[in-house]
């Protein structure tokens, strides 16, 4: 409480003051009069009626006296209720014990009942001190402190209150001693240090926490790191792969190159090959039919000039032989230069019609002499993609065929139909026919049905010509024969150039007979 | 008048035989064994037949037609070519276009002999027709 406020708390203390001044006046003339009066006795003897004033005199001194002795001890009685008040009123606990072991409390205040959740201050009165300790080392360490310096100061204890509560206290305590050093009463106060405590408890458990958390971060920070290296090996060795990869790519791209180059390279030496091949046939083909030419061409005069039949007979055996190595050179050269691809072959649209005309045409005097009966049922035109000069050979040749391989009179029926926008065109004659076991190999080449007799007017060539001409249209000719003495249908199968030209009528007999396909 | 036939070859044999059956068939043969000989007899006024080779050495048969075309000494004369390669090897060569034919070693006289008397047709005289001269 501040010290200028002591005048507020005591009202009516200038009246009283000036009422003591008055007091004090009147006592000190009243002695002034006694001793004036007491000199004078012992100076003149006996006062006589003076008497009567001097006892009156004393009487007033006496009661300004008790006057005087009234007002200090009201005045006293107040000032101990004043602090007893303000203590009351501390927001600390105070409190006044017994000195002795025994730690009774004389007096306490009421922050210090609200603390340990007494009733009132009187509650506490008599309860000793000490029992309200929940620690028993802390209470000892309380008074051997105090026996030892006197005083506490700010000791932190934990107390129970009254009602089992645990509260935390800071506890200031003092022995007042008399005259003689003896301890008369202990003095203390108490503060309530409890929610302090707690927020201090709290904060620990925080800090703990925080700490068992930071150290689970570091943990977690250490595994992650760890990941993390792990992460960038797996990406270095990654990176590795790839610079492999790299690598293995331009090695692959440099061997692509080096094989596109080889492969150009044996493909220019393909077509030089080729080229060189050709040149070749050229050659050859000049080379042998050169020295054939005077032998085909003077024999059958040499043969004229002989007279000896035998002479004759030799020379025919002669002509016979260079005529077939003729067919033979001239087809297999044929057959040679058909084996290149279709570039040099010819492709216009011609009305195959006319063709085997032509073909019929030239061939009237073999057909004739062979006593063979053509009959032909083509639509016209006909038109097909092609080359007209190899299409004739082919026609030439199966007609030829037909012609050789019909003992006597015969019948030759060429027809065709159209299916699937191709042309098949049918040569058809009942001749000798074609043992199936021969059907297949029909069209290889030298392949002859009967080697063993020395047919020189065959090469074994002309079918197979016939394929790779057909091959080269990119067509197909097909071989039928019901069997021996059946007749043969040979089938030309090429493409059709207008779809929209008259149908041809169906081929009557339509084969039902085995078909082979000649290639693919 | 009989019709002339030049037959140009390098080869011996062939001007021979050519020569034989042409001479049998009732043609006039005249033989060159190259194509300079060719052109010298061209120059000196012949007119026929031409039979020429194509593969000779020196000058070869495509070489020949074409100094006949450019000395213009083709007018009066039929040329084809004599071969023994399967592929004349001209197909595109304007040059290509004054051969009326080829004729493909090797051919048997009668073949020859046919072959020749077509061409003979289109000569410009057909007074000159060998079958005309053989009917008198």
């Amino acid at each position: 409480m501040p010290a200028g406020s002591c005048n507020h708390i005591l009202p009516g203390q200038g009246i009283r003051a000036a009422r003591r001044i008055g007091l004090y006046v009147a006592l000190g003339s009243g002695l002034a009069l006694l001793c004036f009066w007491l000199v004078r006795a012992l100076r003149h003897g006996p006062l006589g009626p003076w008497w009567s004033l001097l006892v009156l005199e004393l009487l007033v001194i006496v009661s300004a006296a008790g006057v005087a002795l009234t007002q200090i001890r009201s005045k006293r009685t107040l000032a101990r209720k004043i602090y007893l008040r303000l203590v009351d009123e501390l927001p600390i606990g105070v409190y006044e014990a017994d000195a002795g072991g025994s730690g009774t409390i004389r007096a306490a205040n009421s922050t210090f009942a609200a603390m340990v959740e007494a009733d009132s201050p009187d509650a506490l009165v008599s309860r000793s001190i000490l029992e309200l300790y929940d620690v028993p080392g802390d209470r000892q360490v309380f008074l051997d402190k105090l026996a030892e310096t006197g005083w506490v100061h700010r000791e932190q204890v934990v107390w129970r209150s009254l009602t089992g509560r645990k509260i935390w206290v800071s506890v200031t305590a003092r022995l007042l001693r008399d005259k003689d050093g003896k301890a008369r009463m202990c003095v203390g106060t108490l503060e309530d240090i409890t929610p302090r405590k707690e927020a201090e408890n709290n904060m620990h458990h925080a800090r703990h926490e925080a700490h068992e958390k930071s150290i689970a971060l570091q943990s977690r920070t250490r595994m992650l790191e760890q990941a993390r290296l792990a992460l960038l090996n797996i990406i270095k060795d990654l990176e590795s792969k790839q610079d492999q990869l790299v690598q293995a790519q331009q090695e692959l791209a440099g061997l692509n190159e080096t094989l596109e180059a080889k492969v150009a390279q044996r493909t220019e030496e393909v077509y030089r090959l080729l080229t060189e091949k050709e040149a070749f046939i050229g050659q050859l083909g000049h080379d042998l039919k050169t020295p054939l030419t005077p032998l085909v061409g003077l024999l059958p005069d040499v043969r004229e000039m002989v007279t000896d039949p035998e002479g004759r007979t030799m020379v025919s055996l002669m002509i016979d032989n260079v005529s077939y190595m003729r067919n033979l050179v001239e087809s297999t050269l044929q057959l040679a230069r058909l084996g290149k691809d279709a570039a040099g072959q010819r492709q216009e649209q011609i009305d195959l019609r006319r063709v085997v005309l032509a073909v019929l045409d030239a061939a009237r005097s073999t057909l004739q002499t062979h006593q063979m009966d053509v009959r032909t049922d083509l639509p016209d035109p006909l038109i097909v993609t092609g080359d007209p000069m190899a299409l004739r050979e082919v026609l030439h040749n199966l007609l030829e065929n037909a012609c050789k391989y019909t003992d006597g009179p015969g019948q030759i029926s060429i027809t065709s139909r159209l299916h699937g926008g191709r042309v098949y065109l049918s040569v058809r004659d009942d001749g000798i026919g074609i043992h199936p076991e021969d059907l297949p190999h029909l069209f290889d080449e030298f392949y002859k049905v009967d080697p063993s007799r020395h047919d020189r007017s065959s090469t074994g060539l002309g079918l197979s010509i016939c394929r790779r001409i057909c091959q080269q249209h990119g067509g197909q000719i097909l071989v039928e024969s019901a069997g021996l003495g059946c007749g043969t249908t040979f089938t030309l199968v090429l493409a059709c150039a207008w779809q929209d030209q008259p149908h041809p009528s169906p081929t009557p007999n339509e084969p039902g007979t085995e078909a082979l396909e000649s290639a693919t | 008048m009989t019709t002339r036939v030049l037959v140009v070859d390098d080869d011996p044999g062939v001007l021979y035989t050519v020569g034989h059956i042409l001479q049998k068939g009732g043609f006039e043969p005249v033989t060159a064994s190259g194509g300079q000989q060719c052109l010298q007899i061209l120059r000196e006024g012949f007119k026929g037949v031409i039979l020429m080779d194509i593969m000779m050495p020196e000058m070869d048969g495509w070489e020949t037609v074409r100094r006949i075309v450019h000395e213009d000494l083709i007018e009066g004369n039929i040329i084809s070519m004599l071969t023994a390669v399967g592929d004349p090897g001209a197909a595109g060569d304007p040059v290509a276009d004054v051969v009326i034919d080829y004729v493909r070693k090797p051919f048997t006289g009668e073949e020859l002999t046919a072959l020749v008397r077509e061409f003979a047709g289109y000569l410009p005289r057909p007074e000159l027709d060998p079958r005309a001269q053989s009917a008198e």
